[in-house]
């Protein structure tokens, strides 16, 4: 039988109407916005409260994200989210604005705790007082609350006091009874039922009414607690404010700082999961598990970007919802394990914030500041109320957005809208922009895009919510822009959407371009080198020519002074000095011949090692010395080392003029020349059987001035040995070059 | 002496036989220099002084050929090269020796092969030119050292020569020595042979070039060697 439910009077006629994704019947009326009717909270009338502009309403949309939009005459655009996250506050009947503490007692009421000396509880949906004046009055400021197991609960003070409250009395636990931990932070009731109470100024356990207080004295790194979790095995761990993290195992303290790995030694918030490993919120350094020993931490490239984790839970899907300055955020656990493990390159995580229903993002720091009640439902301590959330009723958006480019600008002029496949651009153009969207309602501003430009970008670049990406003066080539877009939920569009690009290359850049550029410098220095070398060549041939020419004509004419004047001094009727006139030109004609010979000789590269000046030296000696005995010894292996022209010249013609002397002055008869190479360094003696004379009466006659100038050419030694009528030994030595 | 340079059959006072020696030379001023020492030279007569091959070649075809040809290398026209081997071609027992303005090795060695007998300096002096002939006459064989370093270059490259083409030990050896600068008479020395032995080594190892040079062998190899 259909169930039927009166409506209300609308006031309007209606103008559209639809259902949502949950079952909901929403109505749009044309001058009295919107009615809503859920099967389980019956009619609401949503209005200015809930950011209604008008009450025009002209039509009504459903989006696949559960969003609910309405065209309005004069109001714009609307669109109704689902409230996500609600509160309770001064509105519903909280009498504190910030709380600070939640807890929920074997009965099942909800425990706020807020500065004030009364404790607030949620009982059966309604708000009261929970410990009435005068009952509470001793109570210096509720800071932390806390259900026992046994029922009672305890209540840490702004004052540093703890107070017990069972059935219907109160226990105060003061400086009187020993409690020295200050202003409470945290409270945790461990296995053994003792109650542990972190201040400011230490710790205090209170055991079966007896108080223990712990501080740096007894090894505790700090004395400022701020959060504090035992693991299944009874340690103790306790968070600092300024030491890191201490464990307290069998009567000792142990701490574990950034030394050991903690990404920050502010502890805000601890946690141990059923599988006993410790979560660690850290004011700067994220997110950080302990476990086996090790620290992994979380705040890292693919990880979870907070910086300041607080309070932490874990709910009953596998998730961690933790308050952080992202807003609160929920994150898989067995994606954070994957993570951990490098199974898994990036953690996905949702983040929650005013816009999801929260009135604010500031979750108190003290402890316990987070509850996950019997039903399910998260509680967290804000400083606007309690906040609260379904987890199970929380929709994620499997949606992922569909990922759309919308335009293509080439410096800055749109070439390509929707649809294109290709944009291909020119060599002179430069600038390349991308405008995409990812099409999600539901959180607009959450929608994380990336993208990447095949060929060119190594990796995916993170875009963050930025809905364009630009490339300058890309390479010539083919490329492949894609882009992937996430909703809020952090779900990925994996497809995305891509577009080709192709660079043409200005024809400078291209390869045949390059190619044919080296050929031509290839070939142009080839060519440039063969027209140098033949150039040479020719010149060469040249020279050669003209010198063969020139030599031949003054050899010639050589010749014929030569012979002219020997026929001319066989004239009888001669007069003697013509005689002696033609004899001179005769001599001067074949010394000038012979001058010629060795320039010739000595620029012929052919013949420029030591045993051609040899030779050569050996047909002179031959010649100079024709009518006396004349031994030449020269070392048999003669280096066929290549000395250059200056050397040889110098050393020929010193050995000239050591022969000319010979022949001028020493009247011999008998000549010897002795030429010896030993290692590098070259003696060169002539020894006649002559006159001799007086070394020490030298005079300029003797000829030996220029050989001692062309020795110190040479950079040589000479030795002039002799005595009158004991002949002379001139020896040269010289280091070969 | 008669001045008649150009004359054929000048008439010469001895009856001593008198060696006819044609010239082929360019430069007018030295033909007529040597046309004259030649006259005044004992035992020697200037039969023909010729400005270029092609008119000596003529005079060849009619005449009586010379016993020795005085050739200038450098001639323009036909080469002398050319000249050389024309002119042995229509004599062949006619000694050709060229002349040169430097030893120009490469010039002389190519000159032996074509048939030259020996070369001369154009600086020599008149009694250096009689003994030239009168030696090239008796079957000497003039060499330097750098002469003899190409023969034995060359000889070493030719492609296995039958062996009284090739150059035996012993002329190896006197080649060795001539390379080094030793003259005759010291290589004779070193070797402990008799200066004519010697001599006769270097006739045979001309009259080997120019066998090798007719077979056409030589002519190659000189024609890769020396560009």
């Amino acid at each position: 039988m259909p169930a039927v439910w009166p409506c209300p009077d609308f006031k309007s006629r209606l103008v559209d109407s639809r259902e949502d994704l949950a079952g909901n019947l929403w109505l749009a009326t044309y001058s009295n916005g919107l009615f809503r009717f859920s099967r389980t909270a019956g009619w609401t009338h949503p209005d200015v409260e809930s950011g209604l502009t008008t009450r025009s309403l002209r039509s009504l949309f459903c989006d696949r994200e559960g969003n609910v939009w309405a065209g309005t005459d004069g109001g714009g655009l609307l669109r109704l989210k689902p409230r996500l996250w609600k509160m309770i506050t001064r509105r519903e009947g909280l009498g504190i604005d910030a709380v600070h503490s939640v807890c929920q007692d074997p009965q099942g009421r909800i425990w706020f705790g807020g500065g004030t000396s009364r404790p607030y509880w949620l009982n059966d949906g309604a708000l009261s007082v929970a410990i009435p004046s005068p009952l509470s009055d001793p109570i210096d400021g509720v800071w932390a609350v806390l259900a026992a197991r046994g029922g009672a609960i305890w209540i840490g003070t702004y004052g540093g006091q703890a107070f017990r409250y069972q059935d219907g009395a109160l226990t105060a636990y003061g400086a009187a009874e020993g409690m020295r931990a200050g202003s409470v932070r945290a409270l945790l009731e461990d296995r053994r039922g003792a109650i542990w109470v972190g201040g400011v100024r230490g710790l205090d356990r209170i055991d079966r009414g007896e108080v223990t207080h712990f501080s740096r004295r007894d090894g505790l790194s700090s004395d400022r607690v701020q959060a504090l979790a035992e693991d299944s095995q009874s340690h103790l761990y306790i968070g600092t404010a300024d030491g890191g993290l201490n464990r307290f195992q069998d009567g000792r303290f142990t701490a574990y700082t950034s030394k050991q790995g903690l990404p920050d030694d502010v502890v805000t918030a601890l946690y141990v999961d059923g599988g006993d490993a410790l979560w660690i919120g850290t004011h700067g350094g994220g997110l950080s598990r302990f476990q086996a020993g090790r620290f992994f931490n979380y705040r890292v490239k693919g990880g979870l970007p907070a910086r300041s984790v607080g309070p932490l839970l874990e709910d009953d899907d596998g998730h961690f919802w933790m308050a952080s300055d992202l807003g609160i955020i929920r994150v898989s656990r067995q994606e954070l394990a994957e993570f951990a493990g490098g199974r898994r390159r990036s953690v996905n995580y949702v983040a929650f914030d005013r816009s999801d229903g929260l009135a604010t993002v500031e979750v108190s720091g003290i402890q316990p500041a987070c509850l996950k009640a019997r039903d399910g439902t998260l509680w967290f301590g804000t400083a606007k109320g309690a906040a609260f959330v379904e987890p199970r009723a929380l929709r994620v958006h499997t949606l992922p957005p569909p990922v759309i480019v919308e335009d293509v600008r080439v410096d800055d002029e749109v070439v390509a809208a929707r649809g294109s496949d290709v944009v291909t651009l020119q060599p002179n153009q430069r600038r390349v922009e991308f405008r995409f969207t990812g099409l999600s309602f539901a959180a607009p501003t959450r929608v994380r895009f990336r993208y990447r430009m095949e060929g060119f970008d190594p990796d995916w670049v993170e875009g963050g919510n930025v809905r364009s990406a630009s490339y300058t003066r890309l390479p010539p080539g083919t490329y492949r822009f894609r882009v992937t877009a996430c909703n809020n939920d952090g779900v990925w569009n994996e497809v995305g959407a891509s577009l080709g690009v192709v660079v043409i290359p200005a024809f400078h850049q291209t390869w045949w371009f390059l190619l044919l550029v080296l050929a031509a410098v290839a070939g142009l220095s080839s060519a440039l080198f063969h027209v140098r070398v033949s150039r040479l060549k020719q010149l060469a041939r040249l020279r050669a020519r003209i010198a063969g020419d020139l030599h031949d004509e003054i050899g010639s004419n050589l010749g014929s002074i030569i012979l002219l004047s020997e026929l001319t001094q066989q004239v009888e009727a001669l007069p003697p000095d013509a005689h002696v006139s033609f004899q001179e030109i005769n001599a001067t004609a074949q010394r000038s011949a012979g001058a010629m010979r060795d320039i010739v000789w000595f620029l012929n590269p052919d013949f420029d090692t030591l045993a051609d000046m040899v030779v050569r030296m050996r047909e002179f000696a031959r010649t100079l010395l024709a009518g006396l005995e004349c031994e030449f010894v020269a070392s048999d292996c003669l280096s066929a080392q290549r000395l250059p022209l200056e050397f040889r010249r110098n050393v020929f013609f010193t050995f000239k003029e050591m022969l000319h002397n010979v022949v001028k002055h020493a009247a011999a008869t008998q000549v010897g020349i002795h030429l010896e190479v030993i290692g590098h360094r070259l003696t060169l003696r002539v020894r006649d059987d002559g006159r001799g004379f007086d070394p020490a009466a030298a005079t300029s006659g003797h000829g030996l001035r220029s050989l001692h100038r062309r020795v110190v050419d040479l950079g040589g030694e000479l030795v002039v040995e002799s005595a009158p009528g004991k002949g002379t030994t001139v020896t040269l030595t010289v280091t070969l070059p | 002496m008669s001045d008649d340079l150009t004359s054929p059959n000048a008439p010469s006072g001895s009856t001593a036989h008198t060696i006819s020696v044609w010239l082929v030379e360019d430069n007018a001023t030295y033909r007529n220099a040597i046309a004259r020492a030649l006259g005044r030279a004992p035992g020697l007569r200037c039969a023909g002084a010729f400005g270029s091959c092609e008119d000596a070649l003529a005079r060849l075809r009619d005449d009586h050929p010379p016993e020795v040809i005085l050739l200038d290398i450098g001639l323009p026209g036909l080469s002398g090269l050319e000249g050389i081997q024309q002119f042995k071609a229509l004599s062949p027992a006619t000694h050709v020796i060229i002349l040169t303005v430097f030893e120009d090795t490469d010039k002389i060695v190519r000159a032996i092969c074509a048939g030259a007998s020996g070369y001369l300096l154009k600086t020599s002096p008149a009694e250096q030119i009689a003994q030239a002939i009168h030696e090239v006459l008796g079957g000497g064989a003039p060499m330097t050292p750098q002469i003899a370093r190409s023969v034995l270059s060359l000889f070493a490259r030719l492609a296995v020569p039958p062996p009284e083409q090739g150059l035996s030990q012993r002329e190896k050896e006197t080649l060795e020595f001539l390379v080094q600068g030793l003259a005759t008479k010291e290589i004779a020395d070193r070797l402990g042979l008799s200066i004519h032995t010697v001599d006769t080594h270097l006739r045979n190892i001309y009259r080997k070039l120019h066998v090798n040079s007719r077979a056409g062998a030589v002519g190659k190899m000189l024609q890769a060697k020396f560009h």
